[in-house]
């Protein structure tokens, strides 16, 4: 008896996922070429190479507490960690900060809900074209060292802590997504790897075959302006879960590419 | 089949979900119990810990991860977290320890593994350093710095083709690190393989200039070759950089044993320059300007450290600052003129080195500054005019003689 309810929900909410990936706002990122990496920023940065994507959609803002309350709420599954002496346990502060990005969540945790809302994580190269744009910039924004995220000790609102989603709208992307510098680190679909861009592929590359850690890019409020450049690269374990880490969703294109898994050589960059 | 209307099918969802809720509140308790003190407290920890790595406190993030590692010496996580910290203060032991660790726990984590391998490297056991890079290689392919390590343990081995295949397959996955191609020069020269020895290290001195020990490389594969003047060129360099890099290795202990001392990190930013290091430049620089912010040569430092690689925004951004604190100081506007030169504004470039010349009417550099850039727009009047005065300022100051 105690399962008929959750059949009767399950049936007649079967549309309300989709309504909830729509209530998440998203930006769109047109098909076409861009250059990923730079060949001055960091070695696992180099080289600049051209890479083209197909057209994606990728969400404004990261995901919020709201939204990942819901989540967990509806499954009972992938709770967020607890930091009592900081941000707070779960869930009170997605209660207190529901605008707040989730943060302790895995990479499973941010793949889970991901699949949930009908979506999946970016790829590093999605994540870096919403975030840099078809033309190189620094930041998101442009070249300018502006205060327009929340970083450490910078001259933003926010004294080292974690900003409400789309606190900064002047620190937008060309495309329009917010928060791509700063205040959480966002979980990528990819595996880390320090060479990758010497042979990966340059249509929808989708990361090494595998790895140890997940690429997380962006910076966030831990970290100097200096670390949250569009192509700025980090890594974790993906079983962590930690206060400065949050996520974004993309949909898309399946991403079916297996040249991208392969063993080939460095391929030679295309025109522009 | 009737089908229920929008709203009904709305109203009808709402009930379904607070009664859903209603009944399953049980279930969802038992479901979400909150996970105990400990693992709260090991998560926190680890947290905090990874948190100063970002930040580059190493020494604070190993006592969070210890504390981490009491309360939870399961998460192979934290055992390899830890070994970074302990790799970073080339605690090597420890660090073996703590992949060793890491790897009963989780015995497929190759970068356990190859920090493991790097520790023994470290510690002089070679044997043990190439097994475990075996390993490391075997799992993944495509580690580059696993290759370059073995490539490195191969020398020490004396397994100078073995050498060679590894740093080869290193060069070509990270074609930017000028130590590979060091190494890869010296596998050559170990197999006399000289003119293949001196392409690499060349290309070690193109990506990395102020490297000392390719130049050495380079010296003695031309000495070899009977190249004498070439050898001897080559050899002058690489003194002239060891000297340097002595200098460093001084003010760096020194920084470190007293980290207030801004005399020796404004040295140690200057010597990080003449060796071609930028990127560490600006990172000492900063540190100097944290101990004196209205410091204009702090400023000046970071500017040319920022141009150097190419970055004339950064470099302009600290130039303003500088400005603001000092704003007669004409070498202040000539490197303006340089960040504007750099990106093509020509109008901007002009303004801020007449302003310089304006402000110092004797330096010649000044003059020469603008009459390059009068002949890049074909003013070549007002370009021979400033030729004219570069020529005469220098030829007083080279009268005058060194003050």
């Amino acid at each position: 008896m105690r399962l008929v309810p959750y059949l009767i929900f399950i049936i007649l909410t079967w549309g309300w996922r989709g309504a909830i990936g729509q209530e998440m706002e998203m930006v769109k990122v047109p098909a076409g070429w861009f250059t990923m990496g730079h060949d001055n920023r960091g070695p696992d940065q180099r080289p600049a190479h051209r890479v083209y994507l197909d057209e994606f959609e990728i969400g404004r803002h990261e995901v919020t507490n709201a939204q990942y309350y819901e989540f967990w709420r509806s499954t009972g599954k992938n709770p967020a960690a607890n930091f009592p002496d900081s941000i707070g346990n779960w869930p009170e502060r997605a209660l207190d900060n529901p605008q707040h990005p989730v943060v302790g969540i895995s990479w499973l945790d941010a793949v889970a809900y991901a699949k949930w809302v009908g979506g999946r994580l970016p790829t590093e190269a999605e994540w870096e074209k919403a975030s840099s744009g078809p033309v190189d910039r620094l930041w998101p924004w442009g070249n300018s060292p502006n205060p327009f995220a929340n970083s450490w000790n910078g001259s933003d609102q926010y004294d080292n802590t974690i900003a409400p989603v789309g606190s900064y709208p002047q620190g937008k992307s060309y495309y329009g997504a917010m928060d791509m510098a700063g205040n959480v680190w966002e979980w990528t679909r990819d595996w880390y790897s320090d060479v990758y861009y010497s042979y990966s592929g340059n249509r929808n590359p989708t990361g090494p075959a595998a790895g140890s850690w997940r690429v997380i890019r962006g910076g966030s409020w831990i970290d100097d302006l200096n670390r949250c450049t569009t192509t700025m690269r980090l890594h974790l374990y993906p079983t962590l879960k930690l206060s400065f880490v949050g996520f974004r969703v993309i949909r898309s294109i399946e991403l079916t590419n297996p040249l991208d898994q392969s063993d080939k050589p460095p391929v030679t960059i295309p025109p522009e | 089949m009737i089908l229920p209307t929008y709203h009904f099918q709305i109203r009808l969802q709402v009930v379904c979900l607070l009664l859903s809720i209603f009944c399953s509140r049980q279930i969802i308790a038992e479901e979400m119990s909150s996970p105990d003190a400990n693992d709260t407290a090991c998560i926190a920890h680890l947290d905090r810990g990874v948190m100063l790595m970002f930040q580059g406190e190493t020494e604070a993030a190993i006592n969070q991860l210890e504390r981490a590692a009491e309360l939870d010496p399961n998460r192979h996580e934290i055992q390899y977290y830890l070994a970074m910290g302990y790799t970073e203060t080339e605690l090597w032991n420890s660090t073996i320890d703590a992949t060793t660790k890491s790897l009963s726990i989780a015995t497929d984590d190759i970068e356990s593994l190859y920090l493991q391998a790097k520790s023994y490297f470290n510690l002089g056991e070679w044997e043990m350093a190439e097994s475990k890079l075996k390993r490391v290689i075997e799992q993944d392919p495509f580690h580059a710095r696993a290759l370059k390590t073995s490539g490195q343990t191969q020398l020490k081995l004396r397994q100078f083709a073995q050498a060679t295949q590894s740093l080869i397959k290193a060069s070509e996955l990270n074609p930017f690190s000028t130590v590979i191609q060091y190494y890869l020069g010296m596998s050559y020269l170990n197999r006399k393989m000289y003119q293949q020895a001196i392409t690499q290290f060349e290309e070690s001195i193109r990506l990395a200039p102020g490297y000392a020990q390719p130049y050495h490389g380079l010296g003695t594969a031309y000495l070899r070759l009977g190249q004498r003047e070439k050898g001897q060129s080559a050899m002058a360099e690489f003194q002239r950089l060891q000297k340097s890099s002595a200098e460093y290795e001084r003010l760096s202990r020194l920084t470190q044993v007293d980290p207030d001392n801004v005399e020796a990190w404004t040295d140690l930013a200057h010597v990080s320059m003449e060796s071609f290091n930028y990127q560490l430049a600006i990172k000492i620089f900063r540190r100097c300007l944290q101990y004196e912010p209205q410091n204009v040569s702090h400023h000046l430092g970071l500017s040319r450290a920022f141009i150097s690689l190419d970055q004339p925004v950064p470099a302009r951004r600290a130039l303003f600052r500088a400005i603001e604190i000092s704003p007669n100081e004409p070498i202040l506007y000539n490197t303006l003129g340089s960040t504007y030169a750099m990106q093509g504004d020509v109008a901007k470039a002009i303004g801020s080195f007449q302003r310089a010349a304006e402000l110092d009417p004797t330096q010649p550099y000044y003059h020469l500054n603008l009459a390059r850039l009068y002949q890049q727009i074909g003013e070549q009047s007002l370009m021979q005019q400033h030729y004219r005065t570069y020529e005469k300022l220098l030829a007083e100051q080279m009268e005058e003689g060194p003050e």
